[in-house]
């Protein structure tokens, strides 16, 4: 497929075309107060959070450590005083949900590893000005789907550089990092966003291609061969970053996106279970082949053999996790830094055992009305595009979720990945921003072309021509009787 | 693909749900248990957040309590081996031993308060120990023994609840584990709690026990008439002396008991035989370890058995191999006061809950006065008060006696290690037709029970009198 | 204030109380906002909704230009949907010859589709035929947008019998 012509980049070269009512015109000053009154409501738990340390602590609340905290609420303000100015459509409930567990990230951060809150609050900030710019920048979303090649490509250099240069800056092995002087960035991060966007693009394109069986396998209708090698490709790709970076959690990630784009793609189940399969088959081999991938089984399976060596951060996890109770021991009243690297890898564990039951539970509830929220402006976008693009991205957020959950309550083997908005990490943070920020783009256009759509239907309804064949046929339209 | 979604979506919400349960199972089903998994190391450190409750007196005067880093602070030297100490290395004695639970927090968590720190999960606050320790009392019979090493006893004899409780060379039970080395190698041994766990021969004072068993069994009246011309005799072989021959060669028992004759108390001893006399000893407590909230030494009659007539005689007048404690000594006199009855000391009145105020807490324990069974009839331990009250009116016990108040009393003089002076003793009871209180006081090598022990008597008799009378 | 609490420790329990109803609160409030929400685009979603039809009409297309394709893909005709350049369109083409929003196809008051030309520049022909305004669809008509020919499929109306 080729792009052709720059001038559709730039704006309206047809807009001549359109009746006057339908040109685009910027609206400043949206108001959004949907979003203003939940934003403040979502700043509570995370403000308490601060007041429950300050009363544990018996530190006055206006201590250096809880900045960071106020901070970060001045960043969320800031954001939707940005979306009202730029007069943006886009959802309401996306930024509130987003600020209420960017919130008790931030209270976790500053009660687990006090010195980190400011940096936490620095990477906020930037996510958010990823998230603003792409909301309200001059841009439009479908030329994602037209240069999905060249994101494709980029997003290779990306896994070929990390291959290459890859850097461990924590000491824990695997090399996913890459290091830009002082700061480290996880590419895997940037990269998940990207895979959706490639994907979304290729498999609306493909849609019908794939799901057009010229050959048959037993019962399995195969599509054109060649359509096959992405999804080849994917399932190399994952597999990869299994054996050589060891990043099971991002394979499983990656591979979740994939196999769900494809089942929202193509509609067949087939194909799920085909690649569900072939992942675990790859999955099975790695446990048998290499080493590291079966240590980390086996003591998932049984933390008791090595309980202060290997399984050390699983046992110690279970007990604070058992320690929590209903209501929790306060925050900075519990003992979560008993668990190694529990900022990154074991947050929630860190909120269950301060906050309790009842906390962990509204967590998640969060998340499935985020998920809800999300998938819903997947069903209303109008573009298989664009439902496509919204579904992989509230995926991401979905599918981590589990995945580190699931790892941090030993449904799965635990993996690297971060609870989004919540866990302490730089490119985490970023990624999760930038998937928010796209998000918020696609809704606001939903909104504006339904909006163009709204002002078209009010038009005078044009004159009907009368062609032969609607003659012939002796129908009518519905203008003759609306016309008049 | 619309439906698509839908389903994609319906698969997150479920596997959110299934987290969701699976964190209610690890903080509610298995929550419980992993909480309390040895290996959990929260454990530790919530023992150590404890707030440990205070220890206090009667009046409420704070004897013990916790500094916020949890340093316990003695505020009453003269205390220090009742309370005891807590030491992770050397272990815990005392009442800090006897309401270990109480004081860490781990019982007494039935009253709202406790449930309400449960629930709120803050640490275990620990409750509040008051002990029947009168703090005038006590500081009173601290002054009266002074430096010399002994202990005195003060007993409330209507409920068994000991009123005051010195133990002299005193216990500072702060820094222990420091000063531990020094504590073991004192030759004054202030790790021991005289009044319980010290041992002693009981010298004259055990005269109270013989003639109780006498006057109850009948063998003696208080008129039967009895015969100390010389002021000694001899048991095969064995020659048995009077401290100080009596004044006349004949009396009546009344005043063998007052001038504490040991020929006519060795002829009682015989005449008793050793079945009665064990039989009367062990109704007294004697030849056990006393019941108490602290440790006590088990006393005993004699190790000897069947004893041999001189050691029955000897033994008949408090010598022998006898080894008392002077809470025993109290528990004995408090017995003859309360008509027969064998009150079980105690030292622990009650445990609260630590209130905003002092005795504001709601009260998780008290102790009801009970009753150990009757050693003698009631007629016998009549006769015995008045016996006592003729010791101190007409005998050796005078220094013990107050204007206006009719005290009774027995001193003793007991035979320590050859070469070295004798214990002192004394036991007093007031008043004497009401008896309120039952003062035991022993000075380690004081020499004259009469002289040592008895005039110490005196001043503490007075302040437990006024404090009881309220 | 609580009995067995120090004011302190009371404080601290409360706060987290609060906590935990400030997170209920707001899970709660999002998730009204977001019913909300879902009632009203249910009801504005038409054939989205539960009334769906059983085999919805559909476009196939037959011929095209080299940068749209491939032959054969098909669009359901599943609510009204604009076919353009560019958004708001709802399906993109990359075809130069097509206009920003091109043609509409929307429901028909007796059942059934209209293709309404949406003033293109190079204009929306039914079987060859360049349409002032809005047509009514029959089955097999052809339908020509830039190089792009759709053919009309409506499965409840027999596709034999017609000739053109």
């Amino acid at each position: 497929m080729m792009v052709v012509g720059s001038q559709s980049l730039l704006g309206d070269v047809v807009s001549r075309n359109r009746p006057q009512g339908a040109t685009r015109r910027r609206r400043w000053l949206r108001p959004r107060w949907v979003e203003f009154g939940l934003l403040m409501l979502g700043f509570a738990p995370g403000l308490v959070g601060v007041a429950v340390l300050s009363s544990v602590w018996e530190r006055s609340l206006l201590d250096q450590r809880f900045w960071p905290a106020y901070g970060f609420v001045i960043a969320f303000v800031a954001c939707h005083l940005v979306l009202v100015v730029a007069g943006t459509r886009s959802s309401q409930l996306l930024l509130p949900l987003v600020a209420c567990l960017a919130g008790i990230g931030m209270v976790l951060v500053t009660r687990l590893v006090p010195a980190l809150a400011p940096r936490q609050l620095l990477w906020i900030v930037l996510g958010l000005s990823v998230a603003m710019t792409v909301t309200v920048g001059p841009w439009e979303t479908y030329l994602l789907a037209r240069f999905k090649y060249s994101i494709a490509a980029g997003g290779i250099v990306l896994v070929a550089l990390t291959l290459v240069a890859g850097t461990d800056p924590n000491g824990s092995g695997d090399r996913l990092w890459l290091g830009f002087g002082a700061y480290v960035f996880q590419p895997s991060e940037l990269l998940k966003v990207l895979l959706v966007v490639f994907l979304a693009g290729y498999l609306v394109d493909k849609r019908n291609e794939l799901t057009q069986s010229r050959v048959r396998l037993w019962v399995l209708p195969l599509p054109p061969l060649a359509h096959l090698l992405p999804v080849a490709a994917m399932w190399g790709f994952c597999l990869l970053l299994l054996i050589v970076q060891r990043d099971l959690g991002s394979a499983l990630l990656f591979y979740g996106v994939f196999l769900t784009l494809l089942y929202v793609a193509l509609g067949g189940v087939w194909y799920v279970i085909v690649s569900m399969g072939l992942f675990l088959g790859g999955a099975t081999l790695c446990y048998f082949v290499f080493a590291h991938v079966r240590v980390r089984v086996e003591i998932w399976l049984d933390p008791w053999i090595d309980p202060l060596g290997r399984s050390f951060q699983i046992i110690q996890a279970m007990y604070s996790l058992g320690s929590g109770g209903l209501f929790g021991r306060g925050f900075g009243n519990g003992y979560p830094l008993y668990v190694p690297a529990t900022h990154t890898d074991y947050p929630f564990v860190a909120l269950a055992e301060e906050a309790g039951l009842l906390a962990a539970v509204g967590l998640l509830l969060i998340y499935a009305v985020l998920a809800t929220h999300g998938l819903s402006m997947a069903i209303a976008a109008r573009q298989p595009y664009r439902q496509l693009l919204t579904t992989g991205l509230v995926a991401i957020i979905v599918l981590q979720v589990i995945v580190i959950v699931g790892g941090n309550l030993r449904l799965i083997p635990l993996t690297g990945v971060t609870l989004p908005f919540v866990s302490y990490g730089g490119s985490s943070l970023l990624g999760s921003f930038l998937l928010v920020g796209l998000l918020l783009r696609l809704s606001h256009e939903e909104q504006m072309d339904q909006s163009r759509r709204d002002i078209r239907r009010l038009l005078p309804e044009p004159v009907v021509s009368l062609q032969p064949s609607n003659l012939l046929q002796g129908r009518e339209g519905p203008g003759r009787t609306s016309g008049q | 693909m619309i439906s698509s979604i839908r389903k994609v979506g319906n698969v997150f919400l479920a596997m959110l749900a299934v987290l969701t349960a699976l964190v209610g199972y690890w903080q509610v089903v298995a929550g419980p248990e992993l909480a309390l998994a040895p290996g959990n190391p929260r454990l530790a450190q919530d023992e150590r957040r404890v707030v440990r409750g205070r220890i206090l007196d009667r009046k409420g005067r704070v004897i013990v309590d916790s500094a916020p880093d949890g340093y316990r602070t003695l505020h009453d030297l003269s205390l220090g081996s009742v309370v005891g100490y807590r030491s992770l290395r050397y272990g815990v004695t005392g009442v800090e031993r006897a309401e270990d639970a109480s004081l860490a927090g781990r019982t007494g968590l039935a009253s709202v308060a406790n449930a309400f720190r449960a629930l709120a999960q803050v640490p275990r606050q620990g409750a509040d120990v008051y002990l029947t320790i009168d703090p005038a009392v006590q500081t009173v019979a601290a002054t009266a023994l002074g430096n010399s090493r002994g202990a005195i006893v003060v007993m409330d004899v209507r409920t068994g609840a000991v009123l005051a409780m010195v133990s002299q060379p005193s216990l500072d039970t702060r820094n222990v584990d420091e000063r531990w080395a020094s504590l073991l190698g004192d030759e004054g041994k202030p790790l021991i709690n005289r009044p319980s766990q010290g041992l002693y021969v009981p010298g004259s004072t055990f005269k109270v026990v013989t003639a109780a068993a006498a006057l109850d069994t009948g063998i003696m009246t208080p008129s039967t008439p009895v015969t100390d011309a010389t002021g000694e005799t001899t048991i095969d072989g064995f020659r048995i002396t009077d401290a100080e021959k009596p004044p006349r060669p004949s009396f009546d028992f009344a005043h063998a008991f007052a001038w504490s004759s040991n020929v006519v108390f060795a002829e009682v001893g015989l005449k008793l035989g050793e079945a009665r006399l064990r039989d009367y000893s062990m109704r007294f407590g004697v030849g056990t370890a006393l019941p108490f909230d602290l440790d006590t030494s088990a006393t005993s009659l004699s190790r000897t058995s069947p004893m041999p007539a001189p050691l029955l005689a000897s033994t008949g007048f408090g010598q022998g191999e006898l080894l008392l404690s002077p809470l025993q000594v109290a528990v004995i006199g408090a017995t003859i006061a309360r008509g027969g009855d064998v009150p079980r000391p105690y030292v622990i009145r009650e445990v609260r809950e630590r209130g905003t105020e002092v005795g504001m807490g709601a009260t998780v324990r008290r102790t009801t006065p009970s009753s150990l069974g009757n050693a003698v009839s009631a007629s016998t331990a009549g006769s015995m008060r008045a016996l006592l009250g003729l010791a101190v009116e007409e005998g050796f016990s005078q220094a013990a006696s107050i204007p206006g108040v009719r005290v009774g009393g027995k001193t003793g003089t007991a035979q320590s290690v050859p070469g070295q002076a004798d214990h002192a003793w004394f036991v007093g009871i007031a008043p004497l037709d009401a008896p309120r209180v039952v003062v035991v006081v022993l000075r380690e090598f004081g020499g004259w029970g009469a002289e040592a022990a008895a005039p110490l008597a005196r001043p503490v008799l007075e302040r437990a009198l006024a404090s009881t009378a309220e | 204030m609580v009995p067995g609490l120090t004011m302190n420790e009371a404080t601290g329990f409360l706060l987290r109380i609060i906590f935990i109803v400030s997170l209920y609160a707001f899970v709660v409030v999002a998730f009204l906002v977001l019913r909300r929400q879902l009632r009203h685009a249910s009801l504005s979603s038409g054939p989205e909704g539960v009334g769906m039809q059983p085999v919805s009409s559909r476009l196939i297309l037959h011929a095209c230009g080299p940068d749209d394709g491939p032959v054969g893909r098909v669009i359901d005709l599943e609510r009204e949907i604009i076919i353009g350049r560019r958004p708001p369109s709802d399906v993109l083409v990359l075809d130069d010859s097509v206009s920003s929003q091109h043609a509409q196809f929307v429901p028909a008051a007796g059942g059934g589709w209209l293709v309404r030309d949406l003033e293109s520049t190079n204009g929306t022909k039914v079987n060859d035929l360049r349409i002032g305004a809005s047509v009514r669809l029959a089955t097999g008509d052809r339908v020509e947008i830039g190089a792009m020919s759709w053919r009309y499929v409506d499965p409840s109306s027999p596709f034999e019998g017609r000739t053109r």
